[in-house]
């Protein structure tokens, strides 16, 4: 079972996600500017380093430690940066799958994949939305061919 | 799928469009339409006769936001209903929704385990009903698929998704319909004191906010001098709480009585149908070869009146708090096998082949109920003797704790007689003791996920050990018989009777 890759503007999808959850504290800054110069200093300095470190270390960390592996009779998701874990789901265990799409993935053409199993989910984030719906079918069809094997046992 | 051909597509009937948003719209709407009820009374004048279209061009130019707001509100209902659709294939069901963030859903009905349609009083006023579909994947507190539909949609889905074509004739329909002293019998024993006291309690608080603090204080004012006026050599306190617990325990009876009214059971083919409720009509489809396992429930109320009661543990069915989970409400010994192969005759009982030693295991039963008894009337003495003032309160309050106790005493007794394991035909029986009741549950092999054998220094003497037996659910379902002999616990755990 080969892990397989994310497309490459899932890093560009998750930084400008980012840039959007900035806008909550450059508004505290912007608040802080007016009532508490010296806090908006800091407060700015902390927000930022923050942002950069996500930005340009870590998301890139985390997508070249992303990976996903679907064989004939199971799912395998690995990530991680600091802590590396791997998800794995028998296909024959789940039982329905979900794709959604936010409208910024709408736009990069991105999709989110989530498989709920008995007893876990597990969700590939930032598929390619093509991939993503023939990857849902495929599954559904080995659903079908598992559920036919184990009801004939 | 999206390659497979879609039988039948629908939308939510359009009460889900107020469904979802009613709570912010009940706050906009009710300034609203005092405001447009002022205008029209104030649009009478003598002096200056019929002036409706200069007072509502003001009170227009007064409320434009209100209105904008309101209408901002009903949009986003409209589009979340517009976006919104259940398609029906050969597979499964296909569910789209999300204005913003699109979700497509794809529920195979090779893995629905239950199919319930659920239909409020207020709902069937509209013509409308809950249809919730659960599968062993998703969460415990929600449905897989909750959606609200035409009561003729749901029903066209129902029968696509049970026959599916071509149409497979129908075997002959068995039906089973309990006497309603049983059913009242059930609601006797199901009813519990505390869920009636959150439902009461829930009642005058949110009375108290829509009539004004002061009504809820009125109540509990009123209620605190009935209280003191009644309780005759009994302290006050003692009788408040007995009264509040009888009070929520009818409440609790009444509701329940309420949700198994007209309950009937019928079998075809593999399929279960649940109909039960009065004002709410429940109705489940269950498919046999999903059932979890089948628990047959006895309290020491039931054990006195010889009676039993049959629940049914299958995912998504008894799941959420006001959910109808038995299959037989109350039978009578005899005809207790008699319905079970009626209704299900995969599952049946088999006599104890392991048991617990009557002796030797008696300690390992009763030992911690007997220790709270102890407990409790260690504390009593303790207590009179530093707060010899509350004497009376005290002597009352651990009365009324000994009296469960030794209520739990006696299951636990009874327990210890009753308890063991057998596997026959290809169905375990477990008897054991969980809390207050008694319960003796029939699972199929393949229905249990896990064994797991717990052996106490003290048990490992005697060559006896705890069992527990995990069943197939969404969370976790323990069973736990204890001191059995453990040579032979493996023995009918072997891998020939679990394969």
């Amino acid at each position: 079972m080969t892990g397989q890759r994310l497309p490459a503007r899932v890093l560009t999808y998750w930084r400008i996600r980012l840039l959007l959850f900035c806008i909550g504290p450059a508004m505290v800054g912007g608040f802080l500017y007016y009532t508490k110069a010296s806090w908006f200093t800091i407060w700015t300095f902390v927000w930022m380093a923050v942002f950069l470190l996500l930005c340009f270390v870590y998301y890139p960390m985390y997508y070249h430690f992303y990976h996903y592996a679907v064989s004939d009779r199971m799912v395998r998701v690995s990530r991680g940066v600091l802590y590396n874990q791997m998800d794995a789901v028998y296909i024959r265990n789940v039982q329905y799958t979900t794709l959604s799409q936010t409208p910024l993935q709408k736009l990069m053409n991105l999709a989110s994949l989530r498989l709920y199993a008995a007893g876990g989910v597990i969700r590939i984030a930032g598929l390619n939305y093509e991939e993503a719906r023939l990857l849902r079918v495929q599954l559904g069809r080995k659903m079908e061919v598992e559920h036919g094997e184990h009801s004939d046992n | 799928m999206e390659n497979t051909v879609t039988i039948k597509r629908c939308r939510p009937h359009p009460l889900y469009i107020l469904s979802n948003l009613w709570r912010y719209l009940f706050i906009l709407l009710i300034p609203v339409v005092r405001g447009l009820y002022f205008v029209l009374i104030n649009s009478f004048s003598l002096t200056e006769g019929f002036t409706l279209g200069v007072n509502l061009s003001r009170w227009l130019h007064g409320a434009w936001m209100d209105l904008l707001v309101l209408f901002a509100f009903l949009s986003l209902g409209i589009l979340l209903w517009a976006t919104f659709t259940v398609e029906v294939s050969g597979d499964g069901l296909l569910v789209k929704r999300g204005v913003f963030r699109r979700e497509l859903t794809f529920l195979p009905v090779s893995r629905t385990c239950c199919i319930s349609v659920i239909q409020p009083l207020r709902l069937w006023l509209f013509g409308a009903v809950y249809l919730r579909v659960d599968t062993a994947g998703g969460s415990i507190q929600n449905a897989d698929l909750l959606v609200m539909l035409k009561k003729k949609d749901c029903q066209k889905i129902l029968r696509m998704l049970q026959a599916p074509v071509p149409l497979a004739p129908l075997s002959p329909v068995r039906s089973y319909k309990p006497k309603s002293r049983y059913v009242f019998i059930l609601a006797l024993i199901t009813s519990n004191s505390f869920a009636g006291m959150v439902l009461i309690s829930t009642f005058i608080t949110q009375v108290g906010n829509i009539l004004g603090q002061r009504f809820s204080e009125m109540i509990y004012g009123t209620f605190e001098n009935v209280a003191r006026t009644l309780a005759f050599g009994i302290p006050p306190a003692a009788f408040s709480l007995a009264s509040v617990m009888s009070l929520g325990y009818l409440c609790a009876f009444v509701a329940s009585l309420a949700r198994h009214a007209n309950f009937q059971v019928m079998r075809r083919r593999n399929l279960l149908e649940v109909n039960a409720g009065l004002l709410t009509r429940r109705s489940y489809r269950i498919e046999v070869s999903k059932i979890g396992y089948l628990d047959i429930r006895r309290s020491l109320l039931t054990c006195i009146l010889g009676v039993y009661s049959i629940f049914l543990s299958t995912v998504g069915y008894g799941k959420f708090k006001d959910d109808v989970s038995a299959l037989i409400p109350c039978v009578r010994r005899r005809q207790l096998n008699y319905s079970l192969r009626l209704l299900l005759p995969e599952y049946h009982l088999s006599e104890r082949t392991l048991r617990p030693h009557r002796i030797r295991s008696a300690f390992r039963y009763t030992s911690r109920t007997l220790a709270l008894i102890v407990a409790v009337l260690a504390a009593r003495i303790v207590l009179c003797y530093f707060f010899p003032d509350w004497r009376e309160l005290i002597v009352w309050v651990a009365f009324m704790a000994n009296f469960p106790l030794i209520w739990l005493l006696i299951v636990k007794l009874i327990d210890l007689n009753t308890a063991g394991i057998s596997f026959q035909d290809g169905c375990y029986t477990l008897r054991y003791s969980k809390g207050f009741s008694l319960h003796q549950v029939i699972i199929r092999p393949e229905r249990i996920v896990r064994i797991r054998r717990v052996q106490s220094f003290l048990q490992r003497r005697t060559g006896r050990c705890d069992v527990y037996v995990y069943s197939y659910s969404e969370g976790r379902q323990t069973h736990h018989i204890r001191d059995l002999k453990r040579e032979e616990t493996e023995k009918i755990f072997c891998e020939e009777n679990i394969s």
